[in-house]
């Protein structure tokens, strides 16, 4: 078995240490988000006295609030600030002897806990979308999941791009948590975890489009919906791709400097 | 043969101050100060194969910015290094698959996991041949007396069995060079004692290269024949431990058995020493050169059972060491 295999298999069996941790994180958080958004747009569409809102019908807009939270779940991977907190405590050390690349193991860690939630999108989707949505479940819907839970995948890494380079300002300021959260509100936001966002202003979509932040949340989530074309999905998609690259080459840029700097205290 | 070859090395941090109270925090906000602070300043020192040496220095000395040169965790600002002829902080895998760093105070190994559990993943990232792997755990778990311990989370352990299983973790890998930054901190004596065991018997039987830190004297008399002392990022010392002793122990201690229990302590000139008495021993502590005139007078009132004359702990040695900076 090699190294990253045997990672990916040590994270899972993190996740899955503690049974009761587990399934709350499986269900009940996200039952409990599902609860209060399936409340909160009932009592909208009830007092609007409306069956379509931003073209959204009521159980379309729970499946998007059952999915944007999830979606944010798998961009999140492993504990925000896992990076600064180390680079901070000396945490870094143990990954700096280790014959692999720091990083590579990062972003496998990180895959890992993507890959668990992705899964649980992937099920919990399912079920929501056979309870909450009256239409026959087709093989197209079936495909456009797949297509999508790849999206985000993708999508992730350039999550976990942006988030290294929030997180690894600690090897000059030396506690950064701040940014992170930052991150994490600016991609919500910006992603469509908020409000959907053919809700923006279309001169705010227009900027967003270009983004890596659409492909985060709005772009994998409208295409499993089937919100957006196929050519609309391809474009975000596109646009991520080409993030992609720059992102990594920031992160490399900036891991060689910030090592420069790294005291390794708290040892 | 592979060895440690350190030649003026030197590091310098950047430190922020700030000025105590909640105005100086507010202050700190807007005009942040800052202090250089020399950690290491033009170290040298050769290390061969086999060897354990043990670096002291008080608190903020430079040992452990010295370890994390050597690891490849930090860089210098000046000097060279070769560890097994590669430049450490160049991170080449071929020498981190043969080095282990261990530190007292930082776990290695995942807390929510058994130890067994951690091992197979480091057993894939030093790509340990399922052979010597398992021979391993046998060895170094038996040496160590972890066996039973190993299928329980980490975090469950007790310290010293937590230190114990992070020992084994990083030698799983048989390292040619070990960095031991505190090993044996907060253990209680016996798993000090045992600890210490372990380390010298995987010393005897595989010969790697240690650096050892610790702040208890007990670890460096046992394991360290060499030691390193460090003074203000300043090598002061690299020699033999007990020709610290001899050379530069320039107190002795003259203990004289008596007959008779003592009720009041005699005079005596203070010049020549301090003295002491308890029960019907008196102690003199003195110089060495003043050892002789001292027991002339002291041998003149008493007709004692006994004479013995000790160095001084080696702790009160190098604790006078450090305080003189001697060259």
């Amino acid at each position: 078995m090699s190294w990253p295999v045997r990672v990916v298999s040590t994270e899972l069996r993190k996740i899955i240490a503690y049974r009761s941790d587990f399934w709350v994180n499986f269900l009940g958080q996200t039952l409990i988000q599902l609860f209060i958004a399936r409340a909160l747009w009932q009592s909208i569409f009830e007092s609007n006295g409306q069956t379509e809102i931003g073209g959204f019908t009521l159980g379309q807009m729970t499946l998007y609030y059952l999915l944007a939270p999830l979606t944010m779940k798998i961009l999140m991977g492993e504990n925000i600030g896992f990076l600064s907190r180390e680079i901070y405590d000396g945490g870094l050390n143990r990954y700096l002897v280790w014959p692999l690349p720091p990083l590579g193991y990062k972003l496998l860690t990180y895959l890992t806990y993507s890959g668990f939630y992705l899964l649980q999108l992937a099920l919990l989707y399912t079920l929501g979308r056979l309870a909450l949505d009256a239409r026959p479940y087709e093989l197209s819907e079936f495909l456009r999941l797949l297509a999508g839970v790849g999206y985000v995948f993708i999508a992730a890494i350039g999550y976990f791009c942006l988030m290294c380079l929030c997180e690894m300002v600690a090897f000059w300021a030396d506690n950064t948590w701040t940014l992170g959260v930052m991150l994490r509100f600016v991609a919500a936001f910006l992603g469509g975890a908020f409000l959907p966002l053919s809700f923006f202003p279309e001169a705010a979509r227009n900027i967003i489009e270009y983004l890596p932040f659409a492909a985060f949340i709005s772009g994998p989530v409208n295409l499993i919906l089937g919100r957006s074309t196929p050519a609309e999905a391809l474009q975000s998609f596109a646009v991520m791709l080409a993030w992609l690259p720059v992102l990594g080459l920031a992160v490399k840029a900036l891991w060689k400097k910030g090592n420069l700097q790294y005291t390794g205290v708290g040892m | 043969m592979g060895m440690i070859e350190v030649s003026g090395l030197s590091k310098t941090f950047k430190v922020s101050t700030k000025e105590p109270g909640l105005l100086g925090s507010i202050r700190g906000l807007v005009n942040r100060k800052y202090v250089t602070k020399a950690a290491l300043q033009n170290v040298s020192l050769k290390v061969q194969q086999g060897e354990m040496v043990g670096l002291i220095g008080a608190n903020g000395a430079g040992k452990t910015t010295l370890v994390k040169i050597l690891a490849g965790i930090i860089h210098p600002t000046e000097g060279k290094v070769s560890v097994l002829g590669f430049n450490p902080w160049d991170r080449n895998d071929q020498l981190r698959r043969q080095m282990a760093l261990i530190m007292g105070q930082k776990a290695q190994l995942w807390y929510d996991l058994p130890a067994l559990d951690s091992y197979m993943l480091l057993k894939e990232i030093y790509q340990i041949p399922e052979a010597l792997y398992r021979q391993q755990i046998e060895f170094l778990s038996d040496v160590l007396q972890i066996k039973d311990q190993l299928k329980v989370q980490v975090r469950k352990l007790s310290l010293g069995e937590r230190m114990k299983v992070e020992l084994m973790g990083a030698l799983l890998h048989r390292p040619n060079v070990v960095y031991l930054d505190e090993p044996t901190i907060g253990l209680d004596l016996m798993a000090q004692k045992a600890v210490r065991k372990f380390l010298k018997e995987y010393q005897r039987e595989f010969r790697p290269i240690i650096l050892l830190t610790s702040h208890y004297m007990e670890d460096i008399k046992e394991l360290c024949p060499r030691v390193v002392l460090i003074k203000s990022g300043g090598l002061i010392y690299d020699g033999a431990l007990t020709t610290i002793q001899k050379q530069f122990g320039e107190r002795k201690k003259l203990i004289l058995t008596l007959e008779e229990k003592l009720t009041t302590l005699p005079d005596f000139p203070a010049e020549l020493g301090q003295l002491e008495m308890s029960e019907n021993k008196l102690s003199l502590t003195t110089s060495r050169a003043q050892l002789n005139g001292a027991m002339d007078l002291l041998l003149k009132r008493y007709q004692p059972q006994d004479v013995t004359i000790q160095d001084p702990p080696i702790e009160e040695v190098i604790e006078d060491f450090l305080q003189k900076g001697q060259q």
